[in-house]
């Protein structure tokens, strides 16, 4: 790892102000689990690092009723898999977390640089996406943009310069709703060959499909959202059959990587069944709520 | 065998506080005074002519002691099996594991920055990564001088009239088999570091496993270095893993001598685990053709198998690994024809060497899945045909191996019933059941004209007694059953027996941690030398007692009369008597093992080892039919060990075996894609973690084998060699396809769950 | 540029001046000779440089040094009392968990910080907590049967 300068603001205040100042390649470090890798490997090589992990206002975990949940950019995976807000108002996030790699770096790593991190076979992006979720940014001013378009391209996200991002927000969920989120893994915890997380609202009285937010992982250069499968989906009683018909747009809308873990046709065929199996189990949820 | 005081017991290992206290040293945690830290530099392409090296800058970077290339190597050293492989090269580069540079500096940081500023020009050329392709006519060599790409060995074994025994064969089964390049992935990388004294005498701090051979090849290289008449002492450290991958030097071995005679300091190199994936040598893929037929009753008529197996481009034990291959080949069931023909293919890929199984694993997956093809051509049951054909006690087979004892049935029993066989197989309902037998060499192997062990045995006067043993501890708890063989004969605690192993300048020859030899040839070896010892310690004892020998028994350090226990002296005494005295002398007993084994003659004859260890494996699968994964329910390993010395510890050997054989059928595979290795981590190269760890349920069966030491037979390898077959014949029970090939992902299952669906078998 | 920085490292302070490139893993085995914490693939793939800082497992090759400033870090030598094996210690002794040894120390931290944290893991909890930690040797199964009997014995 090549050396770099060092340092370790206190404050969100301090933070921006260095960030704002400081002049080459300056990289934020937060829990570190990827960047650390990518810097070992000489992919990544800051002039600057910026280290926020000693910045404790960031670290927690809140909800109430109208705002929903707000995650700080510090919360370690490890304390969202284990928080029982979390556990109570959006189960999907812990098991989410429960999935995600192993527990020394969701001891370690955060929320935040997940998130900023940019890679599309990440779990928390496209959950969040899926749950409407939205990212503060902090800089010279402060903005709050849709977590689905945060990102832009592979490892590339809408994090302007002096920029850092400080919450997560996912709003309250509707009363009639349920999420999911499953992945095909080859090895428990690892990012999964294609994954998906799916939200749907079922009308308690028709049973018709009234919204739905499906995000597939690792089939695009960013989280993609499946939106030709959802637009079959609502409006409609879901059944066995429509499931299918989505899940079969998904496998020829998406466009994924062929790597050694898996061909782009099998990628395919996946998004078609991870579609199907987030979709079912999210329905499942919602129908039960109601 | 009477009364078994410490042999049989579930006694932990002796060095286990130690490694978890983390108080163990090993080589990444070794340094001697005035180390510098050698780094390697490999080639950028898998086949190239290297046209220029300037290293210029490097040397020049402040902290960097010594950079060499090629032209440094003296009088065109060469090393490994056959001296095909140059530790640094020049001219041409075979494979993108191959050295061109080296640097030794102050800190590996420094020698680390050294290699980016190694500047060599290649030109690149056409390269050969398929063995197919490698045999074609007008292909390019990869060794010019061979003049050909097929190794020059001769790994044909006939018995019998195979073409005859197919005319007269009711059924037969025919089909082709691969297999992938796996890694040994040893937790602890390999490393060593060379120190030279004024003299250019050699100490090498080292993980091998073959201290003794190491010691030899060093010599030679020291003596090609221009420094004959030298000595070289190999010190181990503590082993991280070995399962093989330390059977043979490497070229950073020999760099590293190269780097400290140079510098005139020790040198120490430790892969990083990118080096560890990429400059080590797994076990090499094959392809296997093979037929198999039987009479209308399940009787096995011949075998026939054709193998084809990547060399890559220099040679190593892995080219002889069809020596190994053989030995299921021929002798696993009883077959009276055999026909088998290998070769191995130098190709521009990594090159092998030995792992845990050597070959055995390649031959057993070609075997026991079409044995499962036949069964159901002729209509059989899986387990009967292997009932009806099982190995036994008394048999010869057709290589010449004369079966001593045979524990196959009872191991295909235990699984059979362990796995409910009878209710859960053949239901084709996306769960299944499979099974698959092995054999392998479990009284050592004669490889070498030797395949002995020495082991020395000295008291101390506080009635402590050293064991010096050729063998190395690898973590498979060498050191413990070593211990425990020489408790039981002195009758005493295991507390009270110090092994060393780890040191030439002191230990005895030993021809290598290889072929399941340790606890049979080091055990008999220790055996003999703690006899020895004892008759000794006997006669002084009953002089001082006024006794006969006969007359004396030894329990927990005191020797005393079986009549009149009140008649008694201890061993330490007994030590002091012939220490103290004058015209004293020294109680020390050696002992050399070497197996009653043959090598093979020139037809690949002869009874390779003392005895043949068996067993069998038995798993149920669930298989996802829309992702096409598979869990594994339930796994049954039952082995004839012929006694569990101490049961533990060969649970251990079995569980571990068993997780690297599900690996190896699941999901492990180097991807060598045009000569480049595509996931050298272990983020990408998924070797099993805890999670995927299905219940193994490890069945010791025992035979008592007589020439074993207290009846046991070899047990480190056996573990992974059936494996991959039981798996893939449970998937095809549950499912009813075949994965032919290694490893069996989930993306092939569904490949393979589609075709069928279209009606293509 | 070197900063100086405060490690508590198993109860005890060091002063260090360290490069923030350095990691943990680094700064333990180089500067504090703590050469327990085994470095298996320096990139958070395989565990066997498990500590525990601040009273959970990290992989110590994927924390800076300069991050672990003034914050309490356990290593594989502070885990014994003196002569006395910790009970994680001595399960893995008695049960055969233990073959080439070096996934062992990140091993036996994983399994002490699960069981601080929860006293009767089932086995599903086991497995989760070790999933990080590789071994080659043992097929995992008698590790897992130590972990289970360490919690035995700690509830004692």
């Amino acid at each position: 790892m090549k050396d770099f300068n060092y340092s370790a603001p206190k404050t969100v205040k301090e933070a921006i102000s260095l960030l704002g100042s400081l002049q080459g390649e300056v990289k934020v470090l937060c829990g570190g689990q990827s960047m650390l890798v990518l810097m070992k490997q000489g992919m990544l090589a800051p002039e600057h690092i910026v280290d926020i992990k000693g910045i404790s206002e960031l670290d927690y975990i809140r909800f109430s009723e109208e705002k929903g949940l707000t995650i700080g950019a510090l919360a370690t995976h490890g304390a969202v898999e284990k928080s029982p807000i979390v556990k109570e108002k959006y189960p999907v996030l812990a098991e989410m977390e429960d999935n995600l790699a192993v527990v020394q770096t969701r001891t370690w790593g955060t929320i935040g640089g997940n998130v900023c991190h940019g890679d599309p076979a990440a779990d928390p992006p496209a959950v969040f996406i899926a749950l409407s979720s939205k990212y503060k940014l902090m800089g010279k001013k402060e903005r709050i943009v849709n977590a689905e378009d945060f990102y832009k391209d592979l490892l590339e996200v809408d994090l302007e310069h002096g920029e850092l991002l400080v919450e997560v927000q996912v709003p309250p969920m509707p009363a009639n709703s349920g999420v999911a989120q499953e992945k095909l893994m080859v090895q428990k915890g690892d990012m999964g060959i294609v994954g998906a997380a799916a939200f749907v609202t079922v009308n308690p009285s028709t049973g018709i499909c009234e919204d739905a937010r499906i995000v597939l992982t690792n089939v695009a250069s960013i989280p993609f959202r499946a939106k030709g499968s959802e637009k079959v989906l609502i409006g409609k009683k879901i059944d066995e059959k429509l499931l299918e018909e989505a899940g079969q747009i998904a496998s020829e809308e998406v466009d994924p990587p062929a790597d050694t873990h898996g061909s782009e046709e099998y990628r395919r065929d996946m998004a078609r069944v991870f579609l199907k199996r987030a979709t079912a189990k999210a329905l499942q949820r919602a129908q039960q709520k109601n | 065998m009477g009364d078994l005081k410490v042999i049989g017991k579930r006694i932990p290992k002796k060095d286990a506080p130690l490694k978890t206290t983390g108080a163990a040293v090993y080589i990444q945690d070794m340094k001697v005074p005035g180390m510098l830290y050698g780094r390697i530099l490999y080639s950028k392409y898998p086949h190239a002519k290297i046209v220029k090296i300037d290293t210029s800058k490097a040397e020049a970077l402040p902290g960097v002691k010594v950079v060499l290339t090629g032209a440094d190597v003296p009088n065109n050293f060469k090393f490994g099996f056959i001296k095909d492989n140059p530790p640094l090269k020049t001219g041409k580069v075979l494979s993108t594991r191959d050295e061109v540079a080296a640097v030794a500096a102050i800190s590996p940081e420094i020698a680390e920055e050294a290699l980016d500023l190694i500047n060599i020009e290649y030109e690149e050329l056409p390269g050969i990564f398929d063995p197919l392709e490698a045999m074609k006519e007008g292909a390019a060599m990869v060794h010019e001088e061979f003049k050909s790409n097929v190794l020059k060995m001769p790994w044909k074994f006939v018995a019998g009239d195979v073409e005859a025994a197919k005319k007269a064969s009711a059924f037969i089964a025919e089909d082709t088999f691969s297999t992938q390049w796996v890694t040994h992935c040893c937790l602890g990388t390999s490393g060593c570091i060379a120190s030279l004294d004024i003299n250019n005498n050699l100490t090498m701090y080292s993980n091998t496993q073959i201290p003794s051979l190491a010691q030899n090849d060093f010599l030679e290289a020291l003596k090609v270095f221009g420094f004959k008449n030298k000595r070289v002492r190999v010190i181990q450290c503590v082993i991280g893993g070995g399962f093989g991958s330390k059977l043979d030097t490497y070229a950073y071995e020999y760099i590293a001598i190269l780097l400290a005679l140079k510098a005139r300091k020790p040198v120490k190199i430790v892969f990083s685990r990118e080096d560890e994936f990429l400059a080590t040598s797994p076990r090499q893929c094959t392809i296997t053709k093979i037929s198999q037929g039987c009479d209308k009753d399940g009787r096995l008529t011949f075998r026939e198998m054709e193998m084809i197996l990547d060399n890559g481009a220099y040679t190593s034990w892995g080219a002889t690994t069809p020596s190994v291959m053989m030995v299921p080949i021929s002798s696993l069931y009883k077959v009276p024809n055999i026909f088998y023909r290998a070769k191995c293919v130098y190709t521009n890929n990594t090159y092998s060497q030995a792992f845990r199984g050597y070959g055995n694993p390649q031959a057993t997956f070609a075997i026991e899945s079409n044995l499962d093809q036949l069964a159901e051509k002729a209509g059989i049951d899986p387990l009967e045909i292997r009932r009806i054909n099982a190995n036994e006690p008394g048999e010869v087979t057709p290589q010449n191996f004369k079966i001593t004892s045979c524990g196959m049935k009872e191991c295909i029993d235990e699984v059979v019933n362990r796995l409910d066989w009878k209710n859960k197989s053949g239901k084709h309902n996306g769960r299944g059941v499979g099974m698959a037998s092995l054999i392998h060499v479990g009284g050592a192997a004669r490889v070498y004209k030797s395949d002995g062990c020495g082991t020395i045995i000295k008291v101390d006067d506080n009635g402590k007694v050293d064991v010096i043993t050729g063998s190395s501890e690898i973590g498979q708890g060498s050191e413990t059953i070593i211990s425990q063989i020489v408790a039981e004969v002195l009758g005493m605690s295991i507390d009270d027996i110090n092994v060393i192993n780890n040191d030439t300048d002191v230990c005895p020859w030993d021809v290598g941690a290889h072929a399941s030899r340790t606890t049979f040839v080091a055990g008999n070896s220790a055996l003999g030398a703690a006899q020895k010892i004892k008759t000794q310690i006997m006669e002084i004892a009953a002089k001082n007692l006024g006794e006969s020998p006969e007359a004396l028994e030894m329990k927990d350090g005191i020797i005393f009369s079986v009549k009149d226990k009140e008649k008694n002296i201890s061993l330490g005494k007994v030590l002091r008597k012939v220490h103290y005295t004058l015209g004293g002398r020294m109680l020390v007993a050696e002992h050399f093992y070497d197996p009653p084994n043959e090598n093979f003659d020139q037809n690949f004859k002869g009874n390779l080892s003392v005895a043949y260890a068996y067993g069998a494996h038995g798993v149920e699968v669930e298989v996802d039919k829309e992702t096409g994964q598979v869990k594994i329910l339930n796994y049954i390993a039952a082995h004839d060990v012929g006694k569990a010395l101490n049961p533990m510890l060969l649970e251990g050997q079995i569980y571990g075996g068993g997780l690297m054989g599900i690996g190896y059928a699941l999901g492990e595979k180097m991807i060598w894609d045009k000569g480049y290795l595509k996931n050298g981590t272990f983020l990408d190269y998924k070797m099993p973690t805890v999670q995927d760890a299905p219940p193994v349920q490890a069945v010791i069966v025992e035979t008592d084998e007589q020439a074993g030491p207290f009846g046991a037979k070899g047990i480190g390898e056996p573990g992974l060699v059936p494996t991959a077959p039981a798996i893939a014949n449970a998937i095809y029970d549950a499912v009813g396809v075949r994965i032919k090939d290694l490893p069996i992902t989930p993306e092939k299952v569904l490949a393979a769950l589609k075709e069928k669906e279209k009606g293509n078998p | 540029m070197k900063r100086i920085i405060t490690l508590n490292v198993n109860e005890k302070e060091y002063e260090v001046a360290v490069a923030p490139n350095r990691t943990l893993a680094q700064v333990l085995r180089e500067d504090l000779n703590l050469l327990g914490t085994k470095i298996g693939c320096d990139m958070g793939d395989c565990g066997a440089c498990t500590v525990i800082l601040d009273d959970r497992p990290v992989n110590s090759c994927l924390v800076l040094a300069v991050q672990a400033n003034e914050r309490k870090i356990t290593t594989i030598e502070g885990v014994a009392d003196g002569p006395h094996l910790h009970p994680v210690q001595q399960a893995f002794v008695e049960h055969g968990a233990i073959q080439c040894g070096f996934c062992s120390p990140g091993m036996i931290l994983s399994a002490k910080s699960l069981l601080e944290k929860n006293s009767k893991p089932t086995e599903y909890e086991i497995r989760e907590a070790l999933s990080g930690n590789l071994c080659r040797c043992t097929g995992y199964q008698k590790i897992v049967e130590a972990v289970k009997a360490a919690s035995q014995t700690m509830k004692k």
